[in-house]
C-alpha cells in the first residue's frame, strides 16, 4: 500500500498527468477502508453538481474570447496612456495589464501567453533591463488572482462552505496590495534605471485609448456591481460576461469570425476547463478517502501538541502552503488542502474567509517559485529563455510579494474589514 | 499531432475520435451557454425560469469537464510537472513518456471499468424503481447523463494508448520528435 502511494508520487514527479496521480492516490485510499471504488465516481459526479461550478467552463470561454481578440492590445493601450507618465510607469502599466487579465483568466497561464508576447519587447525598448522585465511578466502572470471573477476564489468558496461575494469582498484589499507593491517594487527599479524613459502624460491618447477599448472596459464594473451589489450571483455573472465578450468581440470589434474562429476558440478552451475539471473531481475522491481514514484529525492533533499560538500556525502554514503552491496546481490544491487546513484554522481563530485569503495569496506566489513554479515554465516557452536565468528574474518579485504576504498574513482586517466583527 | 506527422491506421482513428469530441465540446458548451442566458433573461426580466434548465446546466459541466479531459489527454495538454523530460534527450524524454502513457492507461483503465459498472447499477435501480413508489415523477435524473464517464474513460485510455506507440516509435528512432508547442 505505502509502496504503491510512493510509487504514484514518484511518478506525478517525471510527468504522469497529475489527475491520474490523484485518482490513483484515491482508490488506493478508499481500498485501504475497503470502501468500493465507485465512491469515486460518486464523488466526481457530485463535485460537478455544485451549482457554483457552472461560472468555471463560462469565465473560462470568456477569457480565451478575450485572449484571442484585440483586447491584449488595446488593454494595454489604455494602461499606458493612463499610468505610464508615472515613474516606471510602464512596468506598471503592465503589472496592471497583468493583474486585469489573470482576474478573467483564471491563473490559467493565459497570461503569460496572451500579454507576455504584447508587453516583453515594450518594456525592453523602453529601457527597461531585460531580466525585470522577465521577472515582472513572470510573476504578473498570477497576479490578480484575488480579483473577481478569478475562477480559484470561487472554487474556494465552495470547497470551505464560504459565500463567494464573502471572499470577493474579503480578497479585495489583499489584491489591491498585492499589486501594489509589485507596481511600487516597480517604480523604484525605473527610477534606478537610467536608460528607462518616461512618457509624458497626453490627455488626447488617454481619450483615443478609452474610446478604443469602450466596449470592454465597462466589463469589470458590471461584474464587480453585480456580485457585490447582489444583483447577479457568480454563475449569472459568468453568463452575462460571456454575452458581453461575444457580442463585443465578434460583432462589435469583429475581431473573432463567428464562423472561423469561434468553434476553435471553444474547443481550445474547453480543453483547459476539462484539465482543470478532471483534477477537480478526483482530488475531491482523494480528499474524501483522506477524512474517512482520519488524516484531517490525525494533522490536527500533530499540530496542536507542537504549535500553541496563533502567530506560530500562521508562520507554518505560509510556509506549508508556499511548498503546496509550487508543488501542486491551485485547483487540485484548493480540493485537497483546503479541508485539512480549515479545522485547525478555525481551531487557531482564523476567519474561514481571511484563511481563504491567505491560501490563494501564498498559491499565487507559489505559481512563480522555484523549481517548478508552472509560471516559470510558461515563461520559458514563451520568451524562450532557460529555467536558471527565470528563476534569477522572479526572485526580487518572490521577495517583494513575500513582504506583501507578511501584511495580508497578519493583518486580518485587511480582509475582514466588511464584517460586522472582524474575527 | 501537426499534421507533417506520418499517420498509421490507429493514428487515424484516434484523430476522428478527437474531431468527434471537439464537435461535443462546441456543442456542449454552446447549449450551456444557451440555457444559462436563456435562465438569466427569464429571472432578471419575467421573474421566473426553468427548474430543469438549472440541472441540466449543472450537467453539461459534467460534459465539458469529461470531454474536454479525454480530448486535452489527445492534445497532450493534461497539468503534469514535466520538469525531468525537458531535462532529458529527445530519445530518453520519449522513453520516459512510454512509461507515463502505460501507467496513465492503467489507472484510468481501471476508472472506465469503475464508472461502467456504476453507470449500469445506477440505471439498473431506476428501472427497477419504476412504477413503484420510489421513482420520483417529473424529477431530472442524473444516470443519463452520467453515461459521458464511462465513454469518456475509454476515449481516454485510448488516446494514452495511442500516445505511448506514437513516443514509442520516436524512442525507438522510427519517427521524428514533435515539435514542441507553447500553448496555455
Amino acid at each position: 500500500m505505502s509502496g504503491a502511494v510512493i510509487g504514484l508520487l514518484l511518478v506525478a514527479a517525471v510527468g504522469v498527468p497529475l489527475f491520474v496521480v490523484v485518482g490513483g492516490l484515491a482508490m488506493l485510499g478508499y481500498q485501504s477502508e475497503d470502501i468500493e471504488l465507485s465512491v469515486l465516481v460518486i464523488e466526481m459526479s457530485g463535485v460537478f453538481s455544485e451549482p457554483a461550478l457552472a461560472a468555471i467552463p463560462q469565465f473560462t470561454f470568456a477569457g480565451y474570447l478575450m485572449a484571442e481578440s484585440g483586447t491584449p492590445n488595446r488593454l494595454v493601450k489604455v494602461a499606458r496612456a493612463s499610468v505610464g507618465w508615472l515613474p516606471g510607469g510602464l512596468a506598471i502599466q503592465a503589472v496592471i495589464a497583468c493583474a486585469f487579465f489573470t482576474a478573467f483568466t483564471g491563473a490559467s497561464g493565459i497570461t503569460i501567453i496572451a500579454l507576455g508576447g504584447l508587453l516583453f519587447p515594450i518594456l525592453l525598448k523602453e529601457g527597461f533591463p531585460e531580466k525585470f522585465s522577465l521577472g515582472l511578466l513572470t510573476s504578473g502572470g498570477s497576479l490578480g488572482l484575488l480579483f473577481p471573477p478569478s475562477l480559484p476564489v470561487i472554487l474556494y468558496a465552495i470547497v470551505a462552505g464560504v459565500e463567494v461575494d464573502d471572499l470577493f469582498q474579503a480578497a479585495l484589499v489583499p489584491g489591491i496590495i498585492l499589486v501594489a507593491f509589485m507596481a511600487a517594487y516597480s517604480a523604484f527599479v525605473a527610477v534606478r534605471t537610467e536608460e528607462v524613459k518616461r512618457i509624458p502624460f497626453e490627455m488626447s491618447e488617454l481619450i483615443a485609448a478609452i474610446k478604443e477599448a469602450r466596449w470592454e472596459l465597462p466589463l469589470p464594473v458590471i461584474i464587480l456591481w453585480g456580485i457585490y451589489g447582489g444583483w447577479l450571483t457568480v454563475n449569472e455573472a459568468a453568463t452575462l460576461t460571456v454575452l458581453i465578450v461575444l457580442v463585443v468581440e465578434c460583432l462589435l470589434y469583429k475581431d473573432i469570425s463567428l464562423t472561423k474562429d469561434l468553434a476553435r476558440i471553444t474547443t481550445k478552451s474547453a480543453v483547459l476547463i476539462g484539465a482543470i475539471l478532471m483534477i477537480l473531481g478526483v482530488a475531491k475522491g482523494l480528499s474524501d478517502a483522506m477524512t474517512i481514514a482520519g488524516i484531517p484529525d490525525a494533522i490536527l492533533e500533530y499540530i496542536q501538541s507542537n504549535v500553541d499560538s496563533r502567530i506560530g500556525f500562521l508562520i507554518a502554514l505560509n510556509i506549508f502552503l508556499l511548498i503546496v503552491g509550487c508543488l501542486l496546481d491551485i485547483f487540485s490544491a484548493i480540493i485537497v488542502v483546503v479541508p485539512l487546513i480549515l479545522p485547525l484554522a478555525q481551531q487557531y481563530g482564523v476567519n474561514p474567509l481571511h484563511l481563504g485569503v491567505i491560501f490563494l495569496a501564498n498559491l499565487e506566489i507559489g505559481y512563480m517559485t522555484p523549481p517548478v513554479g508552472m509560471n516559470l515554465f510558461l515563461s520559458a516557452f514563451r520568451f524562450r529563455r532557460p529555467l536558471p536565468t527565470l528563476y534569477l528574474a522572479s526572485i526580487p518579485f518572490i521577495t517583494v510579494l513575500l513582504a506583501a504576504l507578511l501584511v495580508i498574513t497578519y493583518v486580518p482586517e485587511l480582509s475582514l474589514w466588511f464584517l460586522d466583527t472582524p474575527e | 499531432m501537426s499534421d507533417t506527422t506520418p499517420r498509421d491506421f490507429i493514428d487515424k482513428i484516434d484523430g476522428a475520435i478527437a474531431r468527434g469530441e471537439a464537435f461535443m465540446l462546441v456543442a456542449v458548451l454552446a447549449t450551456m451557454i444557451g440555457l444559462a442566458t436563456l435562465q438569466l433573461i427569464l429571472r432578471k426580466f419575467f421573474s421566473s425560469g426553468f427548474e430543469w434548465a438549472d440541472v441540466v446546466v449543472r450537467q453539461m459541466v459534467l460534459w465539458v469537464g469529461f470531454v474536454g479531459g479525454a480530448h486535452a489527454t489527445y492534445l497532450g495538454r493534461h497539468i503534469a510537472i514535466d520538469a525531468v523530460s525537458k531535462l532529458l534527450g529527445p530519445k530518453r524524454a520519449a522513453w520516459l513518456r512510454v512509461f507515463n502513457c502505460i501507467i496513465a492507461a492503467v489507472v484510468t483503465g481501471i476508472l472506465l471499468v469503475v464508472s461502467y459498472n456504476y453507470v449500469v447499477a445506477e440505471r439498473g435501480e431506476f428501472f427497477s424503481a419504476l412504477g413503484t413508489e420510489d421513482s420520483e415523477a417529473g424529477s431530472i435524473e442524473s444516470w443519463p447523463f452520467d453515461t459521458i464517464m464511462p465513454f469518456a474513460f475509454a476515449a481516454i485510455v485510448f488516446h494514452f494508448v495511442v500516445a505511448a506507440k506514437n513516443h514509442l516509435l520516436v524512442a525507438i528512432g522510427k519517427r521524428e520528435a514533435p515539435a514542441e508547442e507553447v500553448e496555455a
